[in-house]
């Protein structure tokens, strides 16, 4: 026997998908932001990947940002400034 | 592109998901990378350069298959049958859950006296959409009556409020979820407990109420244990976490006045760690009883040191007798708390690790303070709530937060007769 039930999940997101710029065909010269959650050793891990980058593939050296507060989100005016960027590594989590 | 640990990958791809941007290159690197020397983790930086270097050029795809939920399902009349169907969908708390049969939630969407497919808002970390229908399937799967689903209702739309900062209360590790206050004459009409045992089992308004807002958290925004919801150890609060004030046992104006709650009666969620225990049986009077209070608000290992933000303190009645008769009102005790040398920690206990981070989070606290310096517990007196519940016994609870989240106060709805 069955019982008709009512979907305790909810409508779906929202499907507006964001528009990406196209991808860069190399790093070299590209310049490249690093953002940093506020979690400890992120700063680290990021901008050492950063001059990893650098140094491997002559991408311009990194510019880093932090939130100073993990639980909440970039402040917009610190996302403008990485508007024009090539490309951005973004930290998540612990 | 998104960078994480392997133990974060679940929570990194919601977040693209949410961000509109599902198809986000993520690197991993080995858990952890907190608590540990920086150069320890050189070898795995240096591991994950090429992964990195693939991912900033690769380019990301251009639709990525939804899965289609629809509203209504043929589901098992069979109870066991209906449970085992429900753990399929990871509609489960663990607990057994009521079927939410059409006609139940029809009866529960009545009692609200808004339309079915009326839209609270969106539920983080998925970003599904909360509506009505959908609250009061979670409400009947809880084990609510009917009348109880406005209550809920003001719950979820409470804990929806950007102040209350949900995304991050169900992606944390830390041990937090919203406790659900009642207050104002809803708390007798539908007979929520705000005696004995208010942090307890028993009453199945509190336990419903409570349950309902986790279930609408986990079922739809799919805060997933050990997947989106990060939680370290959790807390018995994320079964139900539901209390009410006890009005009648209140020597000052009500929380429910001071909060400027509706006719009807409200609810403020607050995103709350559990309840910790302020026993003091041996002072008998104002003094020793807020002594007791502050040296509880004083810790350490609190979010609300480096964070900041509000803590809760629910007085058991015979303290807060004892405190009213001393002529303390609800303003001089949480002036009185956050004044007190007890409700404040020495930054020489504090670790050189804990100090750097804690100079950015709270400057305004840390940031000049001398390495022999005493720092409050809470910026001011307004950031400890005060209410009165509880049964007979010399305890009083007091409720850290997360930090990062505000109370919201929503008026319940008067409801509908047809409920």
């Amino acid at each position: 026997m069955e019982l008709r039930i009512v979907d305790p999940a909810g409508t779906e997101p929202p499907t507006e998908r964001l528009a990406t710029s196209p991808r860069p065909q190399s790093l070299k010269g590209a310049r490249i932001a690093v953002l940093n959650n506020g979690k400890p050793n992120a700063a680290y891990v990021v901008g050492e990947l950063g001059r990893h980058l650098a140094g491997r593939l002559g991408a311009e050296q990194v510019v880093a940002a932090e939130k100073p507060n993990s639980s909440r989100a970039f402040a917009a005016e610190a996302l403008d400034e990485f508007r024009n960027f090539d490309a951005a590594i973004v930290g998540v989590g612990d | 592109m998104l960078i994480c640990t392997d133990s974060f990958l679940p929570l990194a791809r919601a977040v693209a998901r949410q961000e509109g941007f599902e198809s986000l290159a993520v690197v991993t690197l080995p858990h952890p990378i907190g608590g540990l020397e920086p150069q320890g983790l050189d070898d795995a930086l240096a591991d994950a350069v090429d992964a990195v270097i693939d991912a900033l050029l690769s380019a990301p795809a251009e639709t990525v298959p939804g899965v289609v939920h629809t509203a209504v399902h043929d589901a098992p009349a069979d109870v066991s049958d209906f449970l085992a169907f429900a753990e399929t969908r990871r509609w489960s708390d663990g607990l057994p859950l009521v079927p939410p049969s059409e006609e139940l939630v029809a009866r529960a969407v009545a009692a609200t006296g808004r339309d079915a497919g009326e839209l609270l808002g969106l539920v983080p970390p998925s970003n599904r959409g909360a509506t009505v229908a959908a609250v009061a399937a979670n409400a009947v799967m809880a084990g609510c009556r009917p009348e109880l689903t406005p209550v809920v209702i003001a719950a979820v739309e409470a804990a929806l409020k950007p102040s209350f900062n949900l995304q991050a209360l169900t992606t944390t590790t830390h041990p937090v979820t919203p406790l659900v206050i009642v207050h104002g004459p809803v708390v007798e009409e539908l007979g929520f407990n705000s005696g004995p045992n208010v942090f307890g089992q028993g009453n199945r308004a509190n336990a419903g109420v409570g349950r309902a807002l986790r279930l609408v958290l986990q079922n739809i925004g799919e805060a997933r244990p050990g997947e989106t919801d990060r939680a370290t150890h959790g807390t018995p609060g994320k079964y139900a976490y539901c209390i009410a004030e006890d009005a009648a046992a209140s020597p000052w104006t009500t929380f429910h006045e001071d909060r400027g709650g509706g006719l009807r009666g409200a609810v403020t969620v607050m995103g709350g760690e559990g309840p910790h225990n302020i026993n003091d049986h041996g002072s008998t009077d104002a003094e020793g009883i807020l002594n007791t209070i502050a040296g509880t608000v004083a810790s350490l290992g609190s979010n609300n040191l480096y964070l900041r933000g509000q803590m809760l303190l629910v007085l058991g009645p015979e303290h807060a007798d004892v405190l009213a008769r001393d002529g303390y009102d609800r303003r001089r005790v949480q002036e009185a708390v956050h004044a007190h040398p007890r409700a404040r920690v020495s930054v020489e206990g504090v670790s050189p690790g804990n100090m750097d981070r804690y100079r950015r989070t709270a400057p305004h606290v840390f940031g000049n303070v001398p390495p022999d310096g005493i720092v409050p517990m809470l910026d001011g007196p307004e950031s400890l709530l005060v209410l009165v519940a509880g049964g007979p016994g010399k305890h009083s609870m007091l409720v850290p937060t997360f930090g990062t989240t505000e109370v919201v106060t929503t008026d319940v709805d008067p409801g509908s007769a047809d409920g």
